[in-house]
């Protein structure tokens, strides 16, 4: 279904298709219609919208998934913070780089995907899952090691499905509405630079 | 106006154990080659442009996706 789609960014001319959407969580619905212009244009998110056009009436278009990006980083408490400085001991103490306590690791956070309801049963969400990943592995020009994304509850099975882990295991146990996810880049960066190099009679992590 | 987006929130020492651990485990998952390949075709597919690693395949079908 997404190959009959273009994948467009969002803009002001989007206002008038995005009204029509509805993938059946209300949240969801509204973050398109109503935020993700504002999160656009004060740049917190970028929206991608898969927009399809009519094959009857090409001035009808629809939007049948959106997703929208940031950047993050997954960071231990601040190196001055009383949890920071016990952080420091434990990074020394395994002897991992200290100033992982400072910088984090870096992260993009999908903060919104969403199928419309018509299309969904058609792995359209896995689709845009393993094609971010392979963008940010073969095209992005900054370094990224996870992607993370805001799980409604019901959606966490799903994300685990596509190699996703809970970040904060003990809030599962909470109401908390949205769980955050993360999934790690490196194997597939492994994987992909293992296949080149074989091709080419050299691994790199062999 | 819906939920806000919000950055990850900064791990306690605890937490970031757990993390580190259960990163040390899945930066062990092997990846196929044909998850590789999945992810190279639905890249094509989604974004409409030729993956910079494509191995030449022998009919330009790359830009559909099995659903």
């Amino acid at each position: 279904m997404l190959d009959l789609a273009s994948c467009e960014r969002i803009k002001l001319e989007h206002l008038d298709v995005v009204p029509a959407f509805s993938c059946g969580d209300n949240e969801l619905d509204e973050y398109l219609q109503k935020d993700a212009i504002h999160y656009e244009n004060h740049l917190y998110a970028s929206t991608y919208l898969f927009v399809k056009g009519n094959p009857d009436n090409p001035t009808v278009k629809e939007v049948i998934a959106f997703y929208s990006l940031s950047s993050d980083r997954v960071r231990p408490a601040h190196p001055d913070s009383k949890d920071g400085k016990r952080m420091h001991e434990v990074l020394k103490a395994k002897n991992l780089p200290i100033n992982l306590s400072k910088l984090g690791m870096p992260a993009i956070l999908i903060g919104r995907l969403a199928v419309a309801q018509v299309y969904q049963g058609n792995k359209i969400g896995t689709n845009i899952i393993d094609a971010i990943v392979f963008q940010i592995i073969t095209q992005t020009f900054l370094g990224v090691r996870f992607i993370l994304v805001d799980a409604y509850r019901d959606k966490i099975q799903f994300y685990l499905k596509n190699n996703f882990s809970v970040l904060f295991p003990n809030e599962l146990s909470t109401d908390k509405e949205l769980i955050r996810m993360f999934y790690d880049l490196l194997p597939v960066k492994k994987a992909l630079i293992s296949k080149n190099q074989k091709q080419n009679g050299t691994d790199l992590f062999g | 106006m819906a939920t806000p987006i919000t950055p990850t929130r900064d791990l306690t020492p605890e937490e970031w154990d757990s993390f580190m651990e259960r990163v040390e485990a899945s930066s062990e998952r092997h990846v196929t080659n044909d998850e590789l390949l999945r992810m190279e075709r639905a890249y094509e597919a989604v974004f409409k442009v030729d993956s910079p690693y494509e191995e030449k395949r022998p009919s330009s079908n790359s830009h559909k996706l099995d659903c």
